[in-house]
């Protein structure tokens, strides 16, 4: 049942863009599949798996339109952009419902303007980049990489290339891990939180920016780490997570539910909408909330305003630390986590 | 050596997009030498005819122009030594032959990831900070504790 504040949810009259895309862009030699869900999404990987020729391909579509003999199924629009200049950021603020591709060519999607646009943009972004962009809230589960489907190639059409993505970081596969210490994104509620959750030593890295250096201070030491990210804006740290987290010589396994409060909405605690944490693409209007980390914050603290419950990202309530509902909490970490 | 600047740099000669430098820029010799061809058969799979065509097992014949830009940065910084090319245009599967192209001469690139190098040995110069390191555990620590790669922001 869809409770009163996600009904004003729904009955912003500006809401633009929420939901999730299916997108096809095809012509008579190569075919991309790609699904889109967040506000950000990222393309990256090797050489040579067709990442430029789909931008070329879209840059002739947003020119000629189908005269262009590139053909685009998709419920939105979708263009792309390749320009250097400052006019590039002027069209990026007066474009709205878009799908928007862009390349590493684009110099200035580094730059805190571009940032900015994005964060408070009714559009969805596929950007194609090697470089990580830190001041961009994107998640692990949207950096993609992109592969030929060799089974479509197969059965379709032998002639044609068939190109999808797929997830460049897998984090369903965890190693067992029973922690010695637990690295926790989070400074206030949510490592105040996991240090009730966990036996053992429990530091707060204050930012997701500071925990590959934490990770060093352990490099050799024989302890296994547990580090717990909000998954659904540590996307630019993914890269230097993973190659730290397999230089440090222990155990060090990645926990990154959404965020924090999507640990506590789903542990049952609080009643909500299984609707808004399934399919929160129908939900997270971007403008709103740049990542759903956001999102996922805002809807606990409405749905436990003025109840026991009520949630403070500043510190977390005592109600969330009784025996009852650690016990919940520890219900939802993976099996492979031994607290 | 292959010499690598980690990160944002402001230089007179650097190339911050070698895909469309190529086009422009680009010598017929460049893609008659053995070297190239081994790297466009290897990174793109495909096969250098002439200096004007490309066979691709994916695009059928194709000019130069619409080889990928990992490989076409690759053969930038195999030939011009002028400039200093944005490597980050190259993926992983450019590593080696950026190793190779720095065995053979000194070569300065930049880099914004942390591009797999395999785990050597193999001896890069990192510019930031004037180490050298022997394989990838060694360029990883530098790199990441350095914080060289977290400075991306302008």
């Amino acid at each position: 049942m869809v409770d009163k504040w996600m009904n004003k949810l729904w009955d912003r009259k500006d809401k633009i863009l929420v939901g999730k895309y299916d997108i096809k862009i095809y012509d008579n030699k190569v075919h991309y599949h790609l699904i889109v869900k967040r506000n950000i999404t990222i393309i990256q990987g090797n050489s040579a798996t067709g990442k430029t020729t789909l931008i070329d391909m879209l840059l002739d579509y947003s020119q000629l339109g189908k005269n262009s003999g590139v053909t685009v199924v998709c419920e939105r629009k979708c263009v792309a952009f390749r320009f250097q200049n400052d006019m590039q950021l002027q069209i990026l603020q007066a474009m709205h419902g878009y799908i928007i591709f862009l390349d590493e060519n684009n110099s200035f999607i580094k730059t805190h303007e571009f940032a900015r646009i994005v964060n408070e943009s009714d559009n969805y972004f596929v950007i194609i980049c090697r470089d990580a962009l830190p001041q961009l809230p994107y998640s692990i589960e949207e950096i993609y990489g992109m592969r030929i489907n060799k089974e479509s190639q197969k059965y379709i059409e032998p002639k044609k290339t068939y190109n999808e993505l797929y997830n460049i970081y897998n984090l369903h596969d965890s190693k067992e891990i029973k922690p010695d210490t637990v690295i926790t994104e989070d400074s206030n509620s949510g490592n105040e939180c996991f240090s009730h959750v966990f036996e053992c030593e429990c530091r707060s890295a204050e930012g997701k920016s500071k925990i590959t250096a934490m990770i060093s201070e352990y490099k050799n030491s024989g302890k296994d780490l547990l580090v717990i990210v909000d998954g659904a804006a540590f996307g630019s740290e993914m890269q230097l997570f993973s190659r730290k987290a397999a230089n440090c010589n222990n155990k060090c396994v990645l926990y990154a539910p959404e965020s924090f409060e999507y640990l506590l909405l789903n542990s049952g605690i609080v009643e909500v909408d299984e609707n808004v944490l399934e399919n929160t693409y129908d939900y997270a209007d971007s403008r709103y909330y740049p990542s759903w980390e956001r999102f996922y914050t805002a809807y606990l603290i409405e749905r436990t305003k003025d109840t026991v419950l009520h949630y403070n990202k500043a510190r977390i309530n005592e109600a969330y630390l009784t025996e009852g509902n650690l016990e919940k909490i520890r219900a939802q970490l993976p099996e492979q986590i031994e607290v | 050596m292959l010499n690598i600047i980690y990160g944002e740099i402001e230089k007179d000669n650097y190339i911050f997009d070698p895909d469309t430098f190529f086009n422009h820029q680009s010598e017929d010799a460049w893609l008659e030498d053995e070297f190239t061809k081994e790297m466009v058969k290897d990174v793109d799979q495909s096969e250098i005819i002439g200096p004007h065509l490309v066979q691709s097992p994916f695009l059928g014949a194709i000019p130069p122009e619409k080889l990928s830009g990992g490989v076409k940065t690759l053969i930038l910084i195999a030939n011009d030594n002028e400039h200093i090319y944005n490597a980050s245009a190259c993926g992983d599967n450019c590593a080696k032959w950026l190793l190779k192209i720095g065995e053979n001469k000194d070569v300065t690139i930049r880099l914004g990831y942390l591009m797999n190098f395999g785990k050597g040995p193999f001896q890069i110069h990192v510019v930031n900070t004037n180490k050298i390191v022997n394989n990838l555990e060694e360029l990883d620590d530098e790199v990441i504790d350095n914080g060289l790669l977290q400075q991306v922001t302008k």
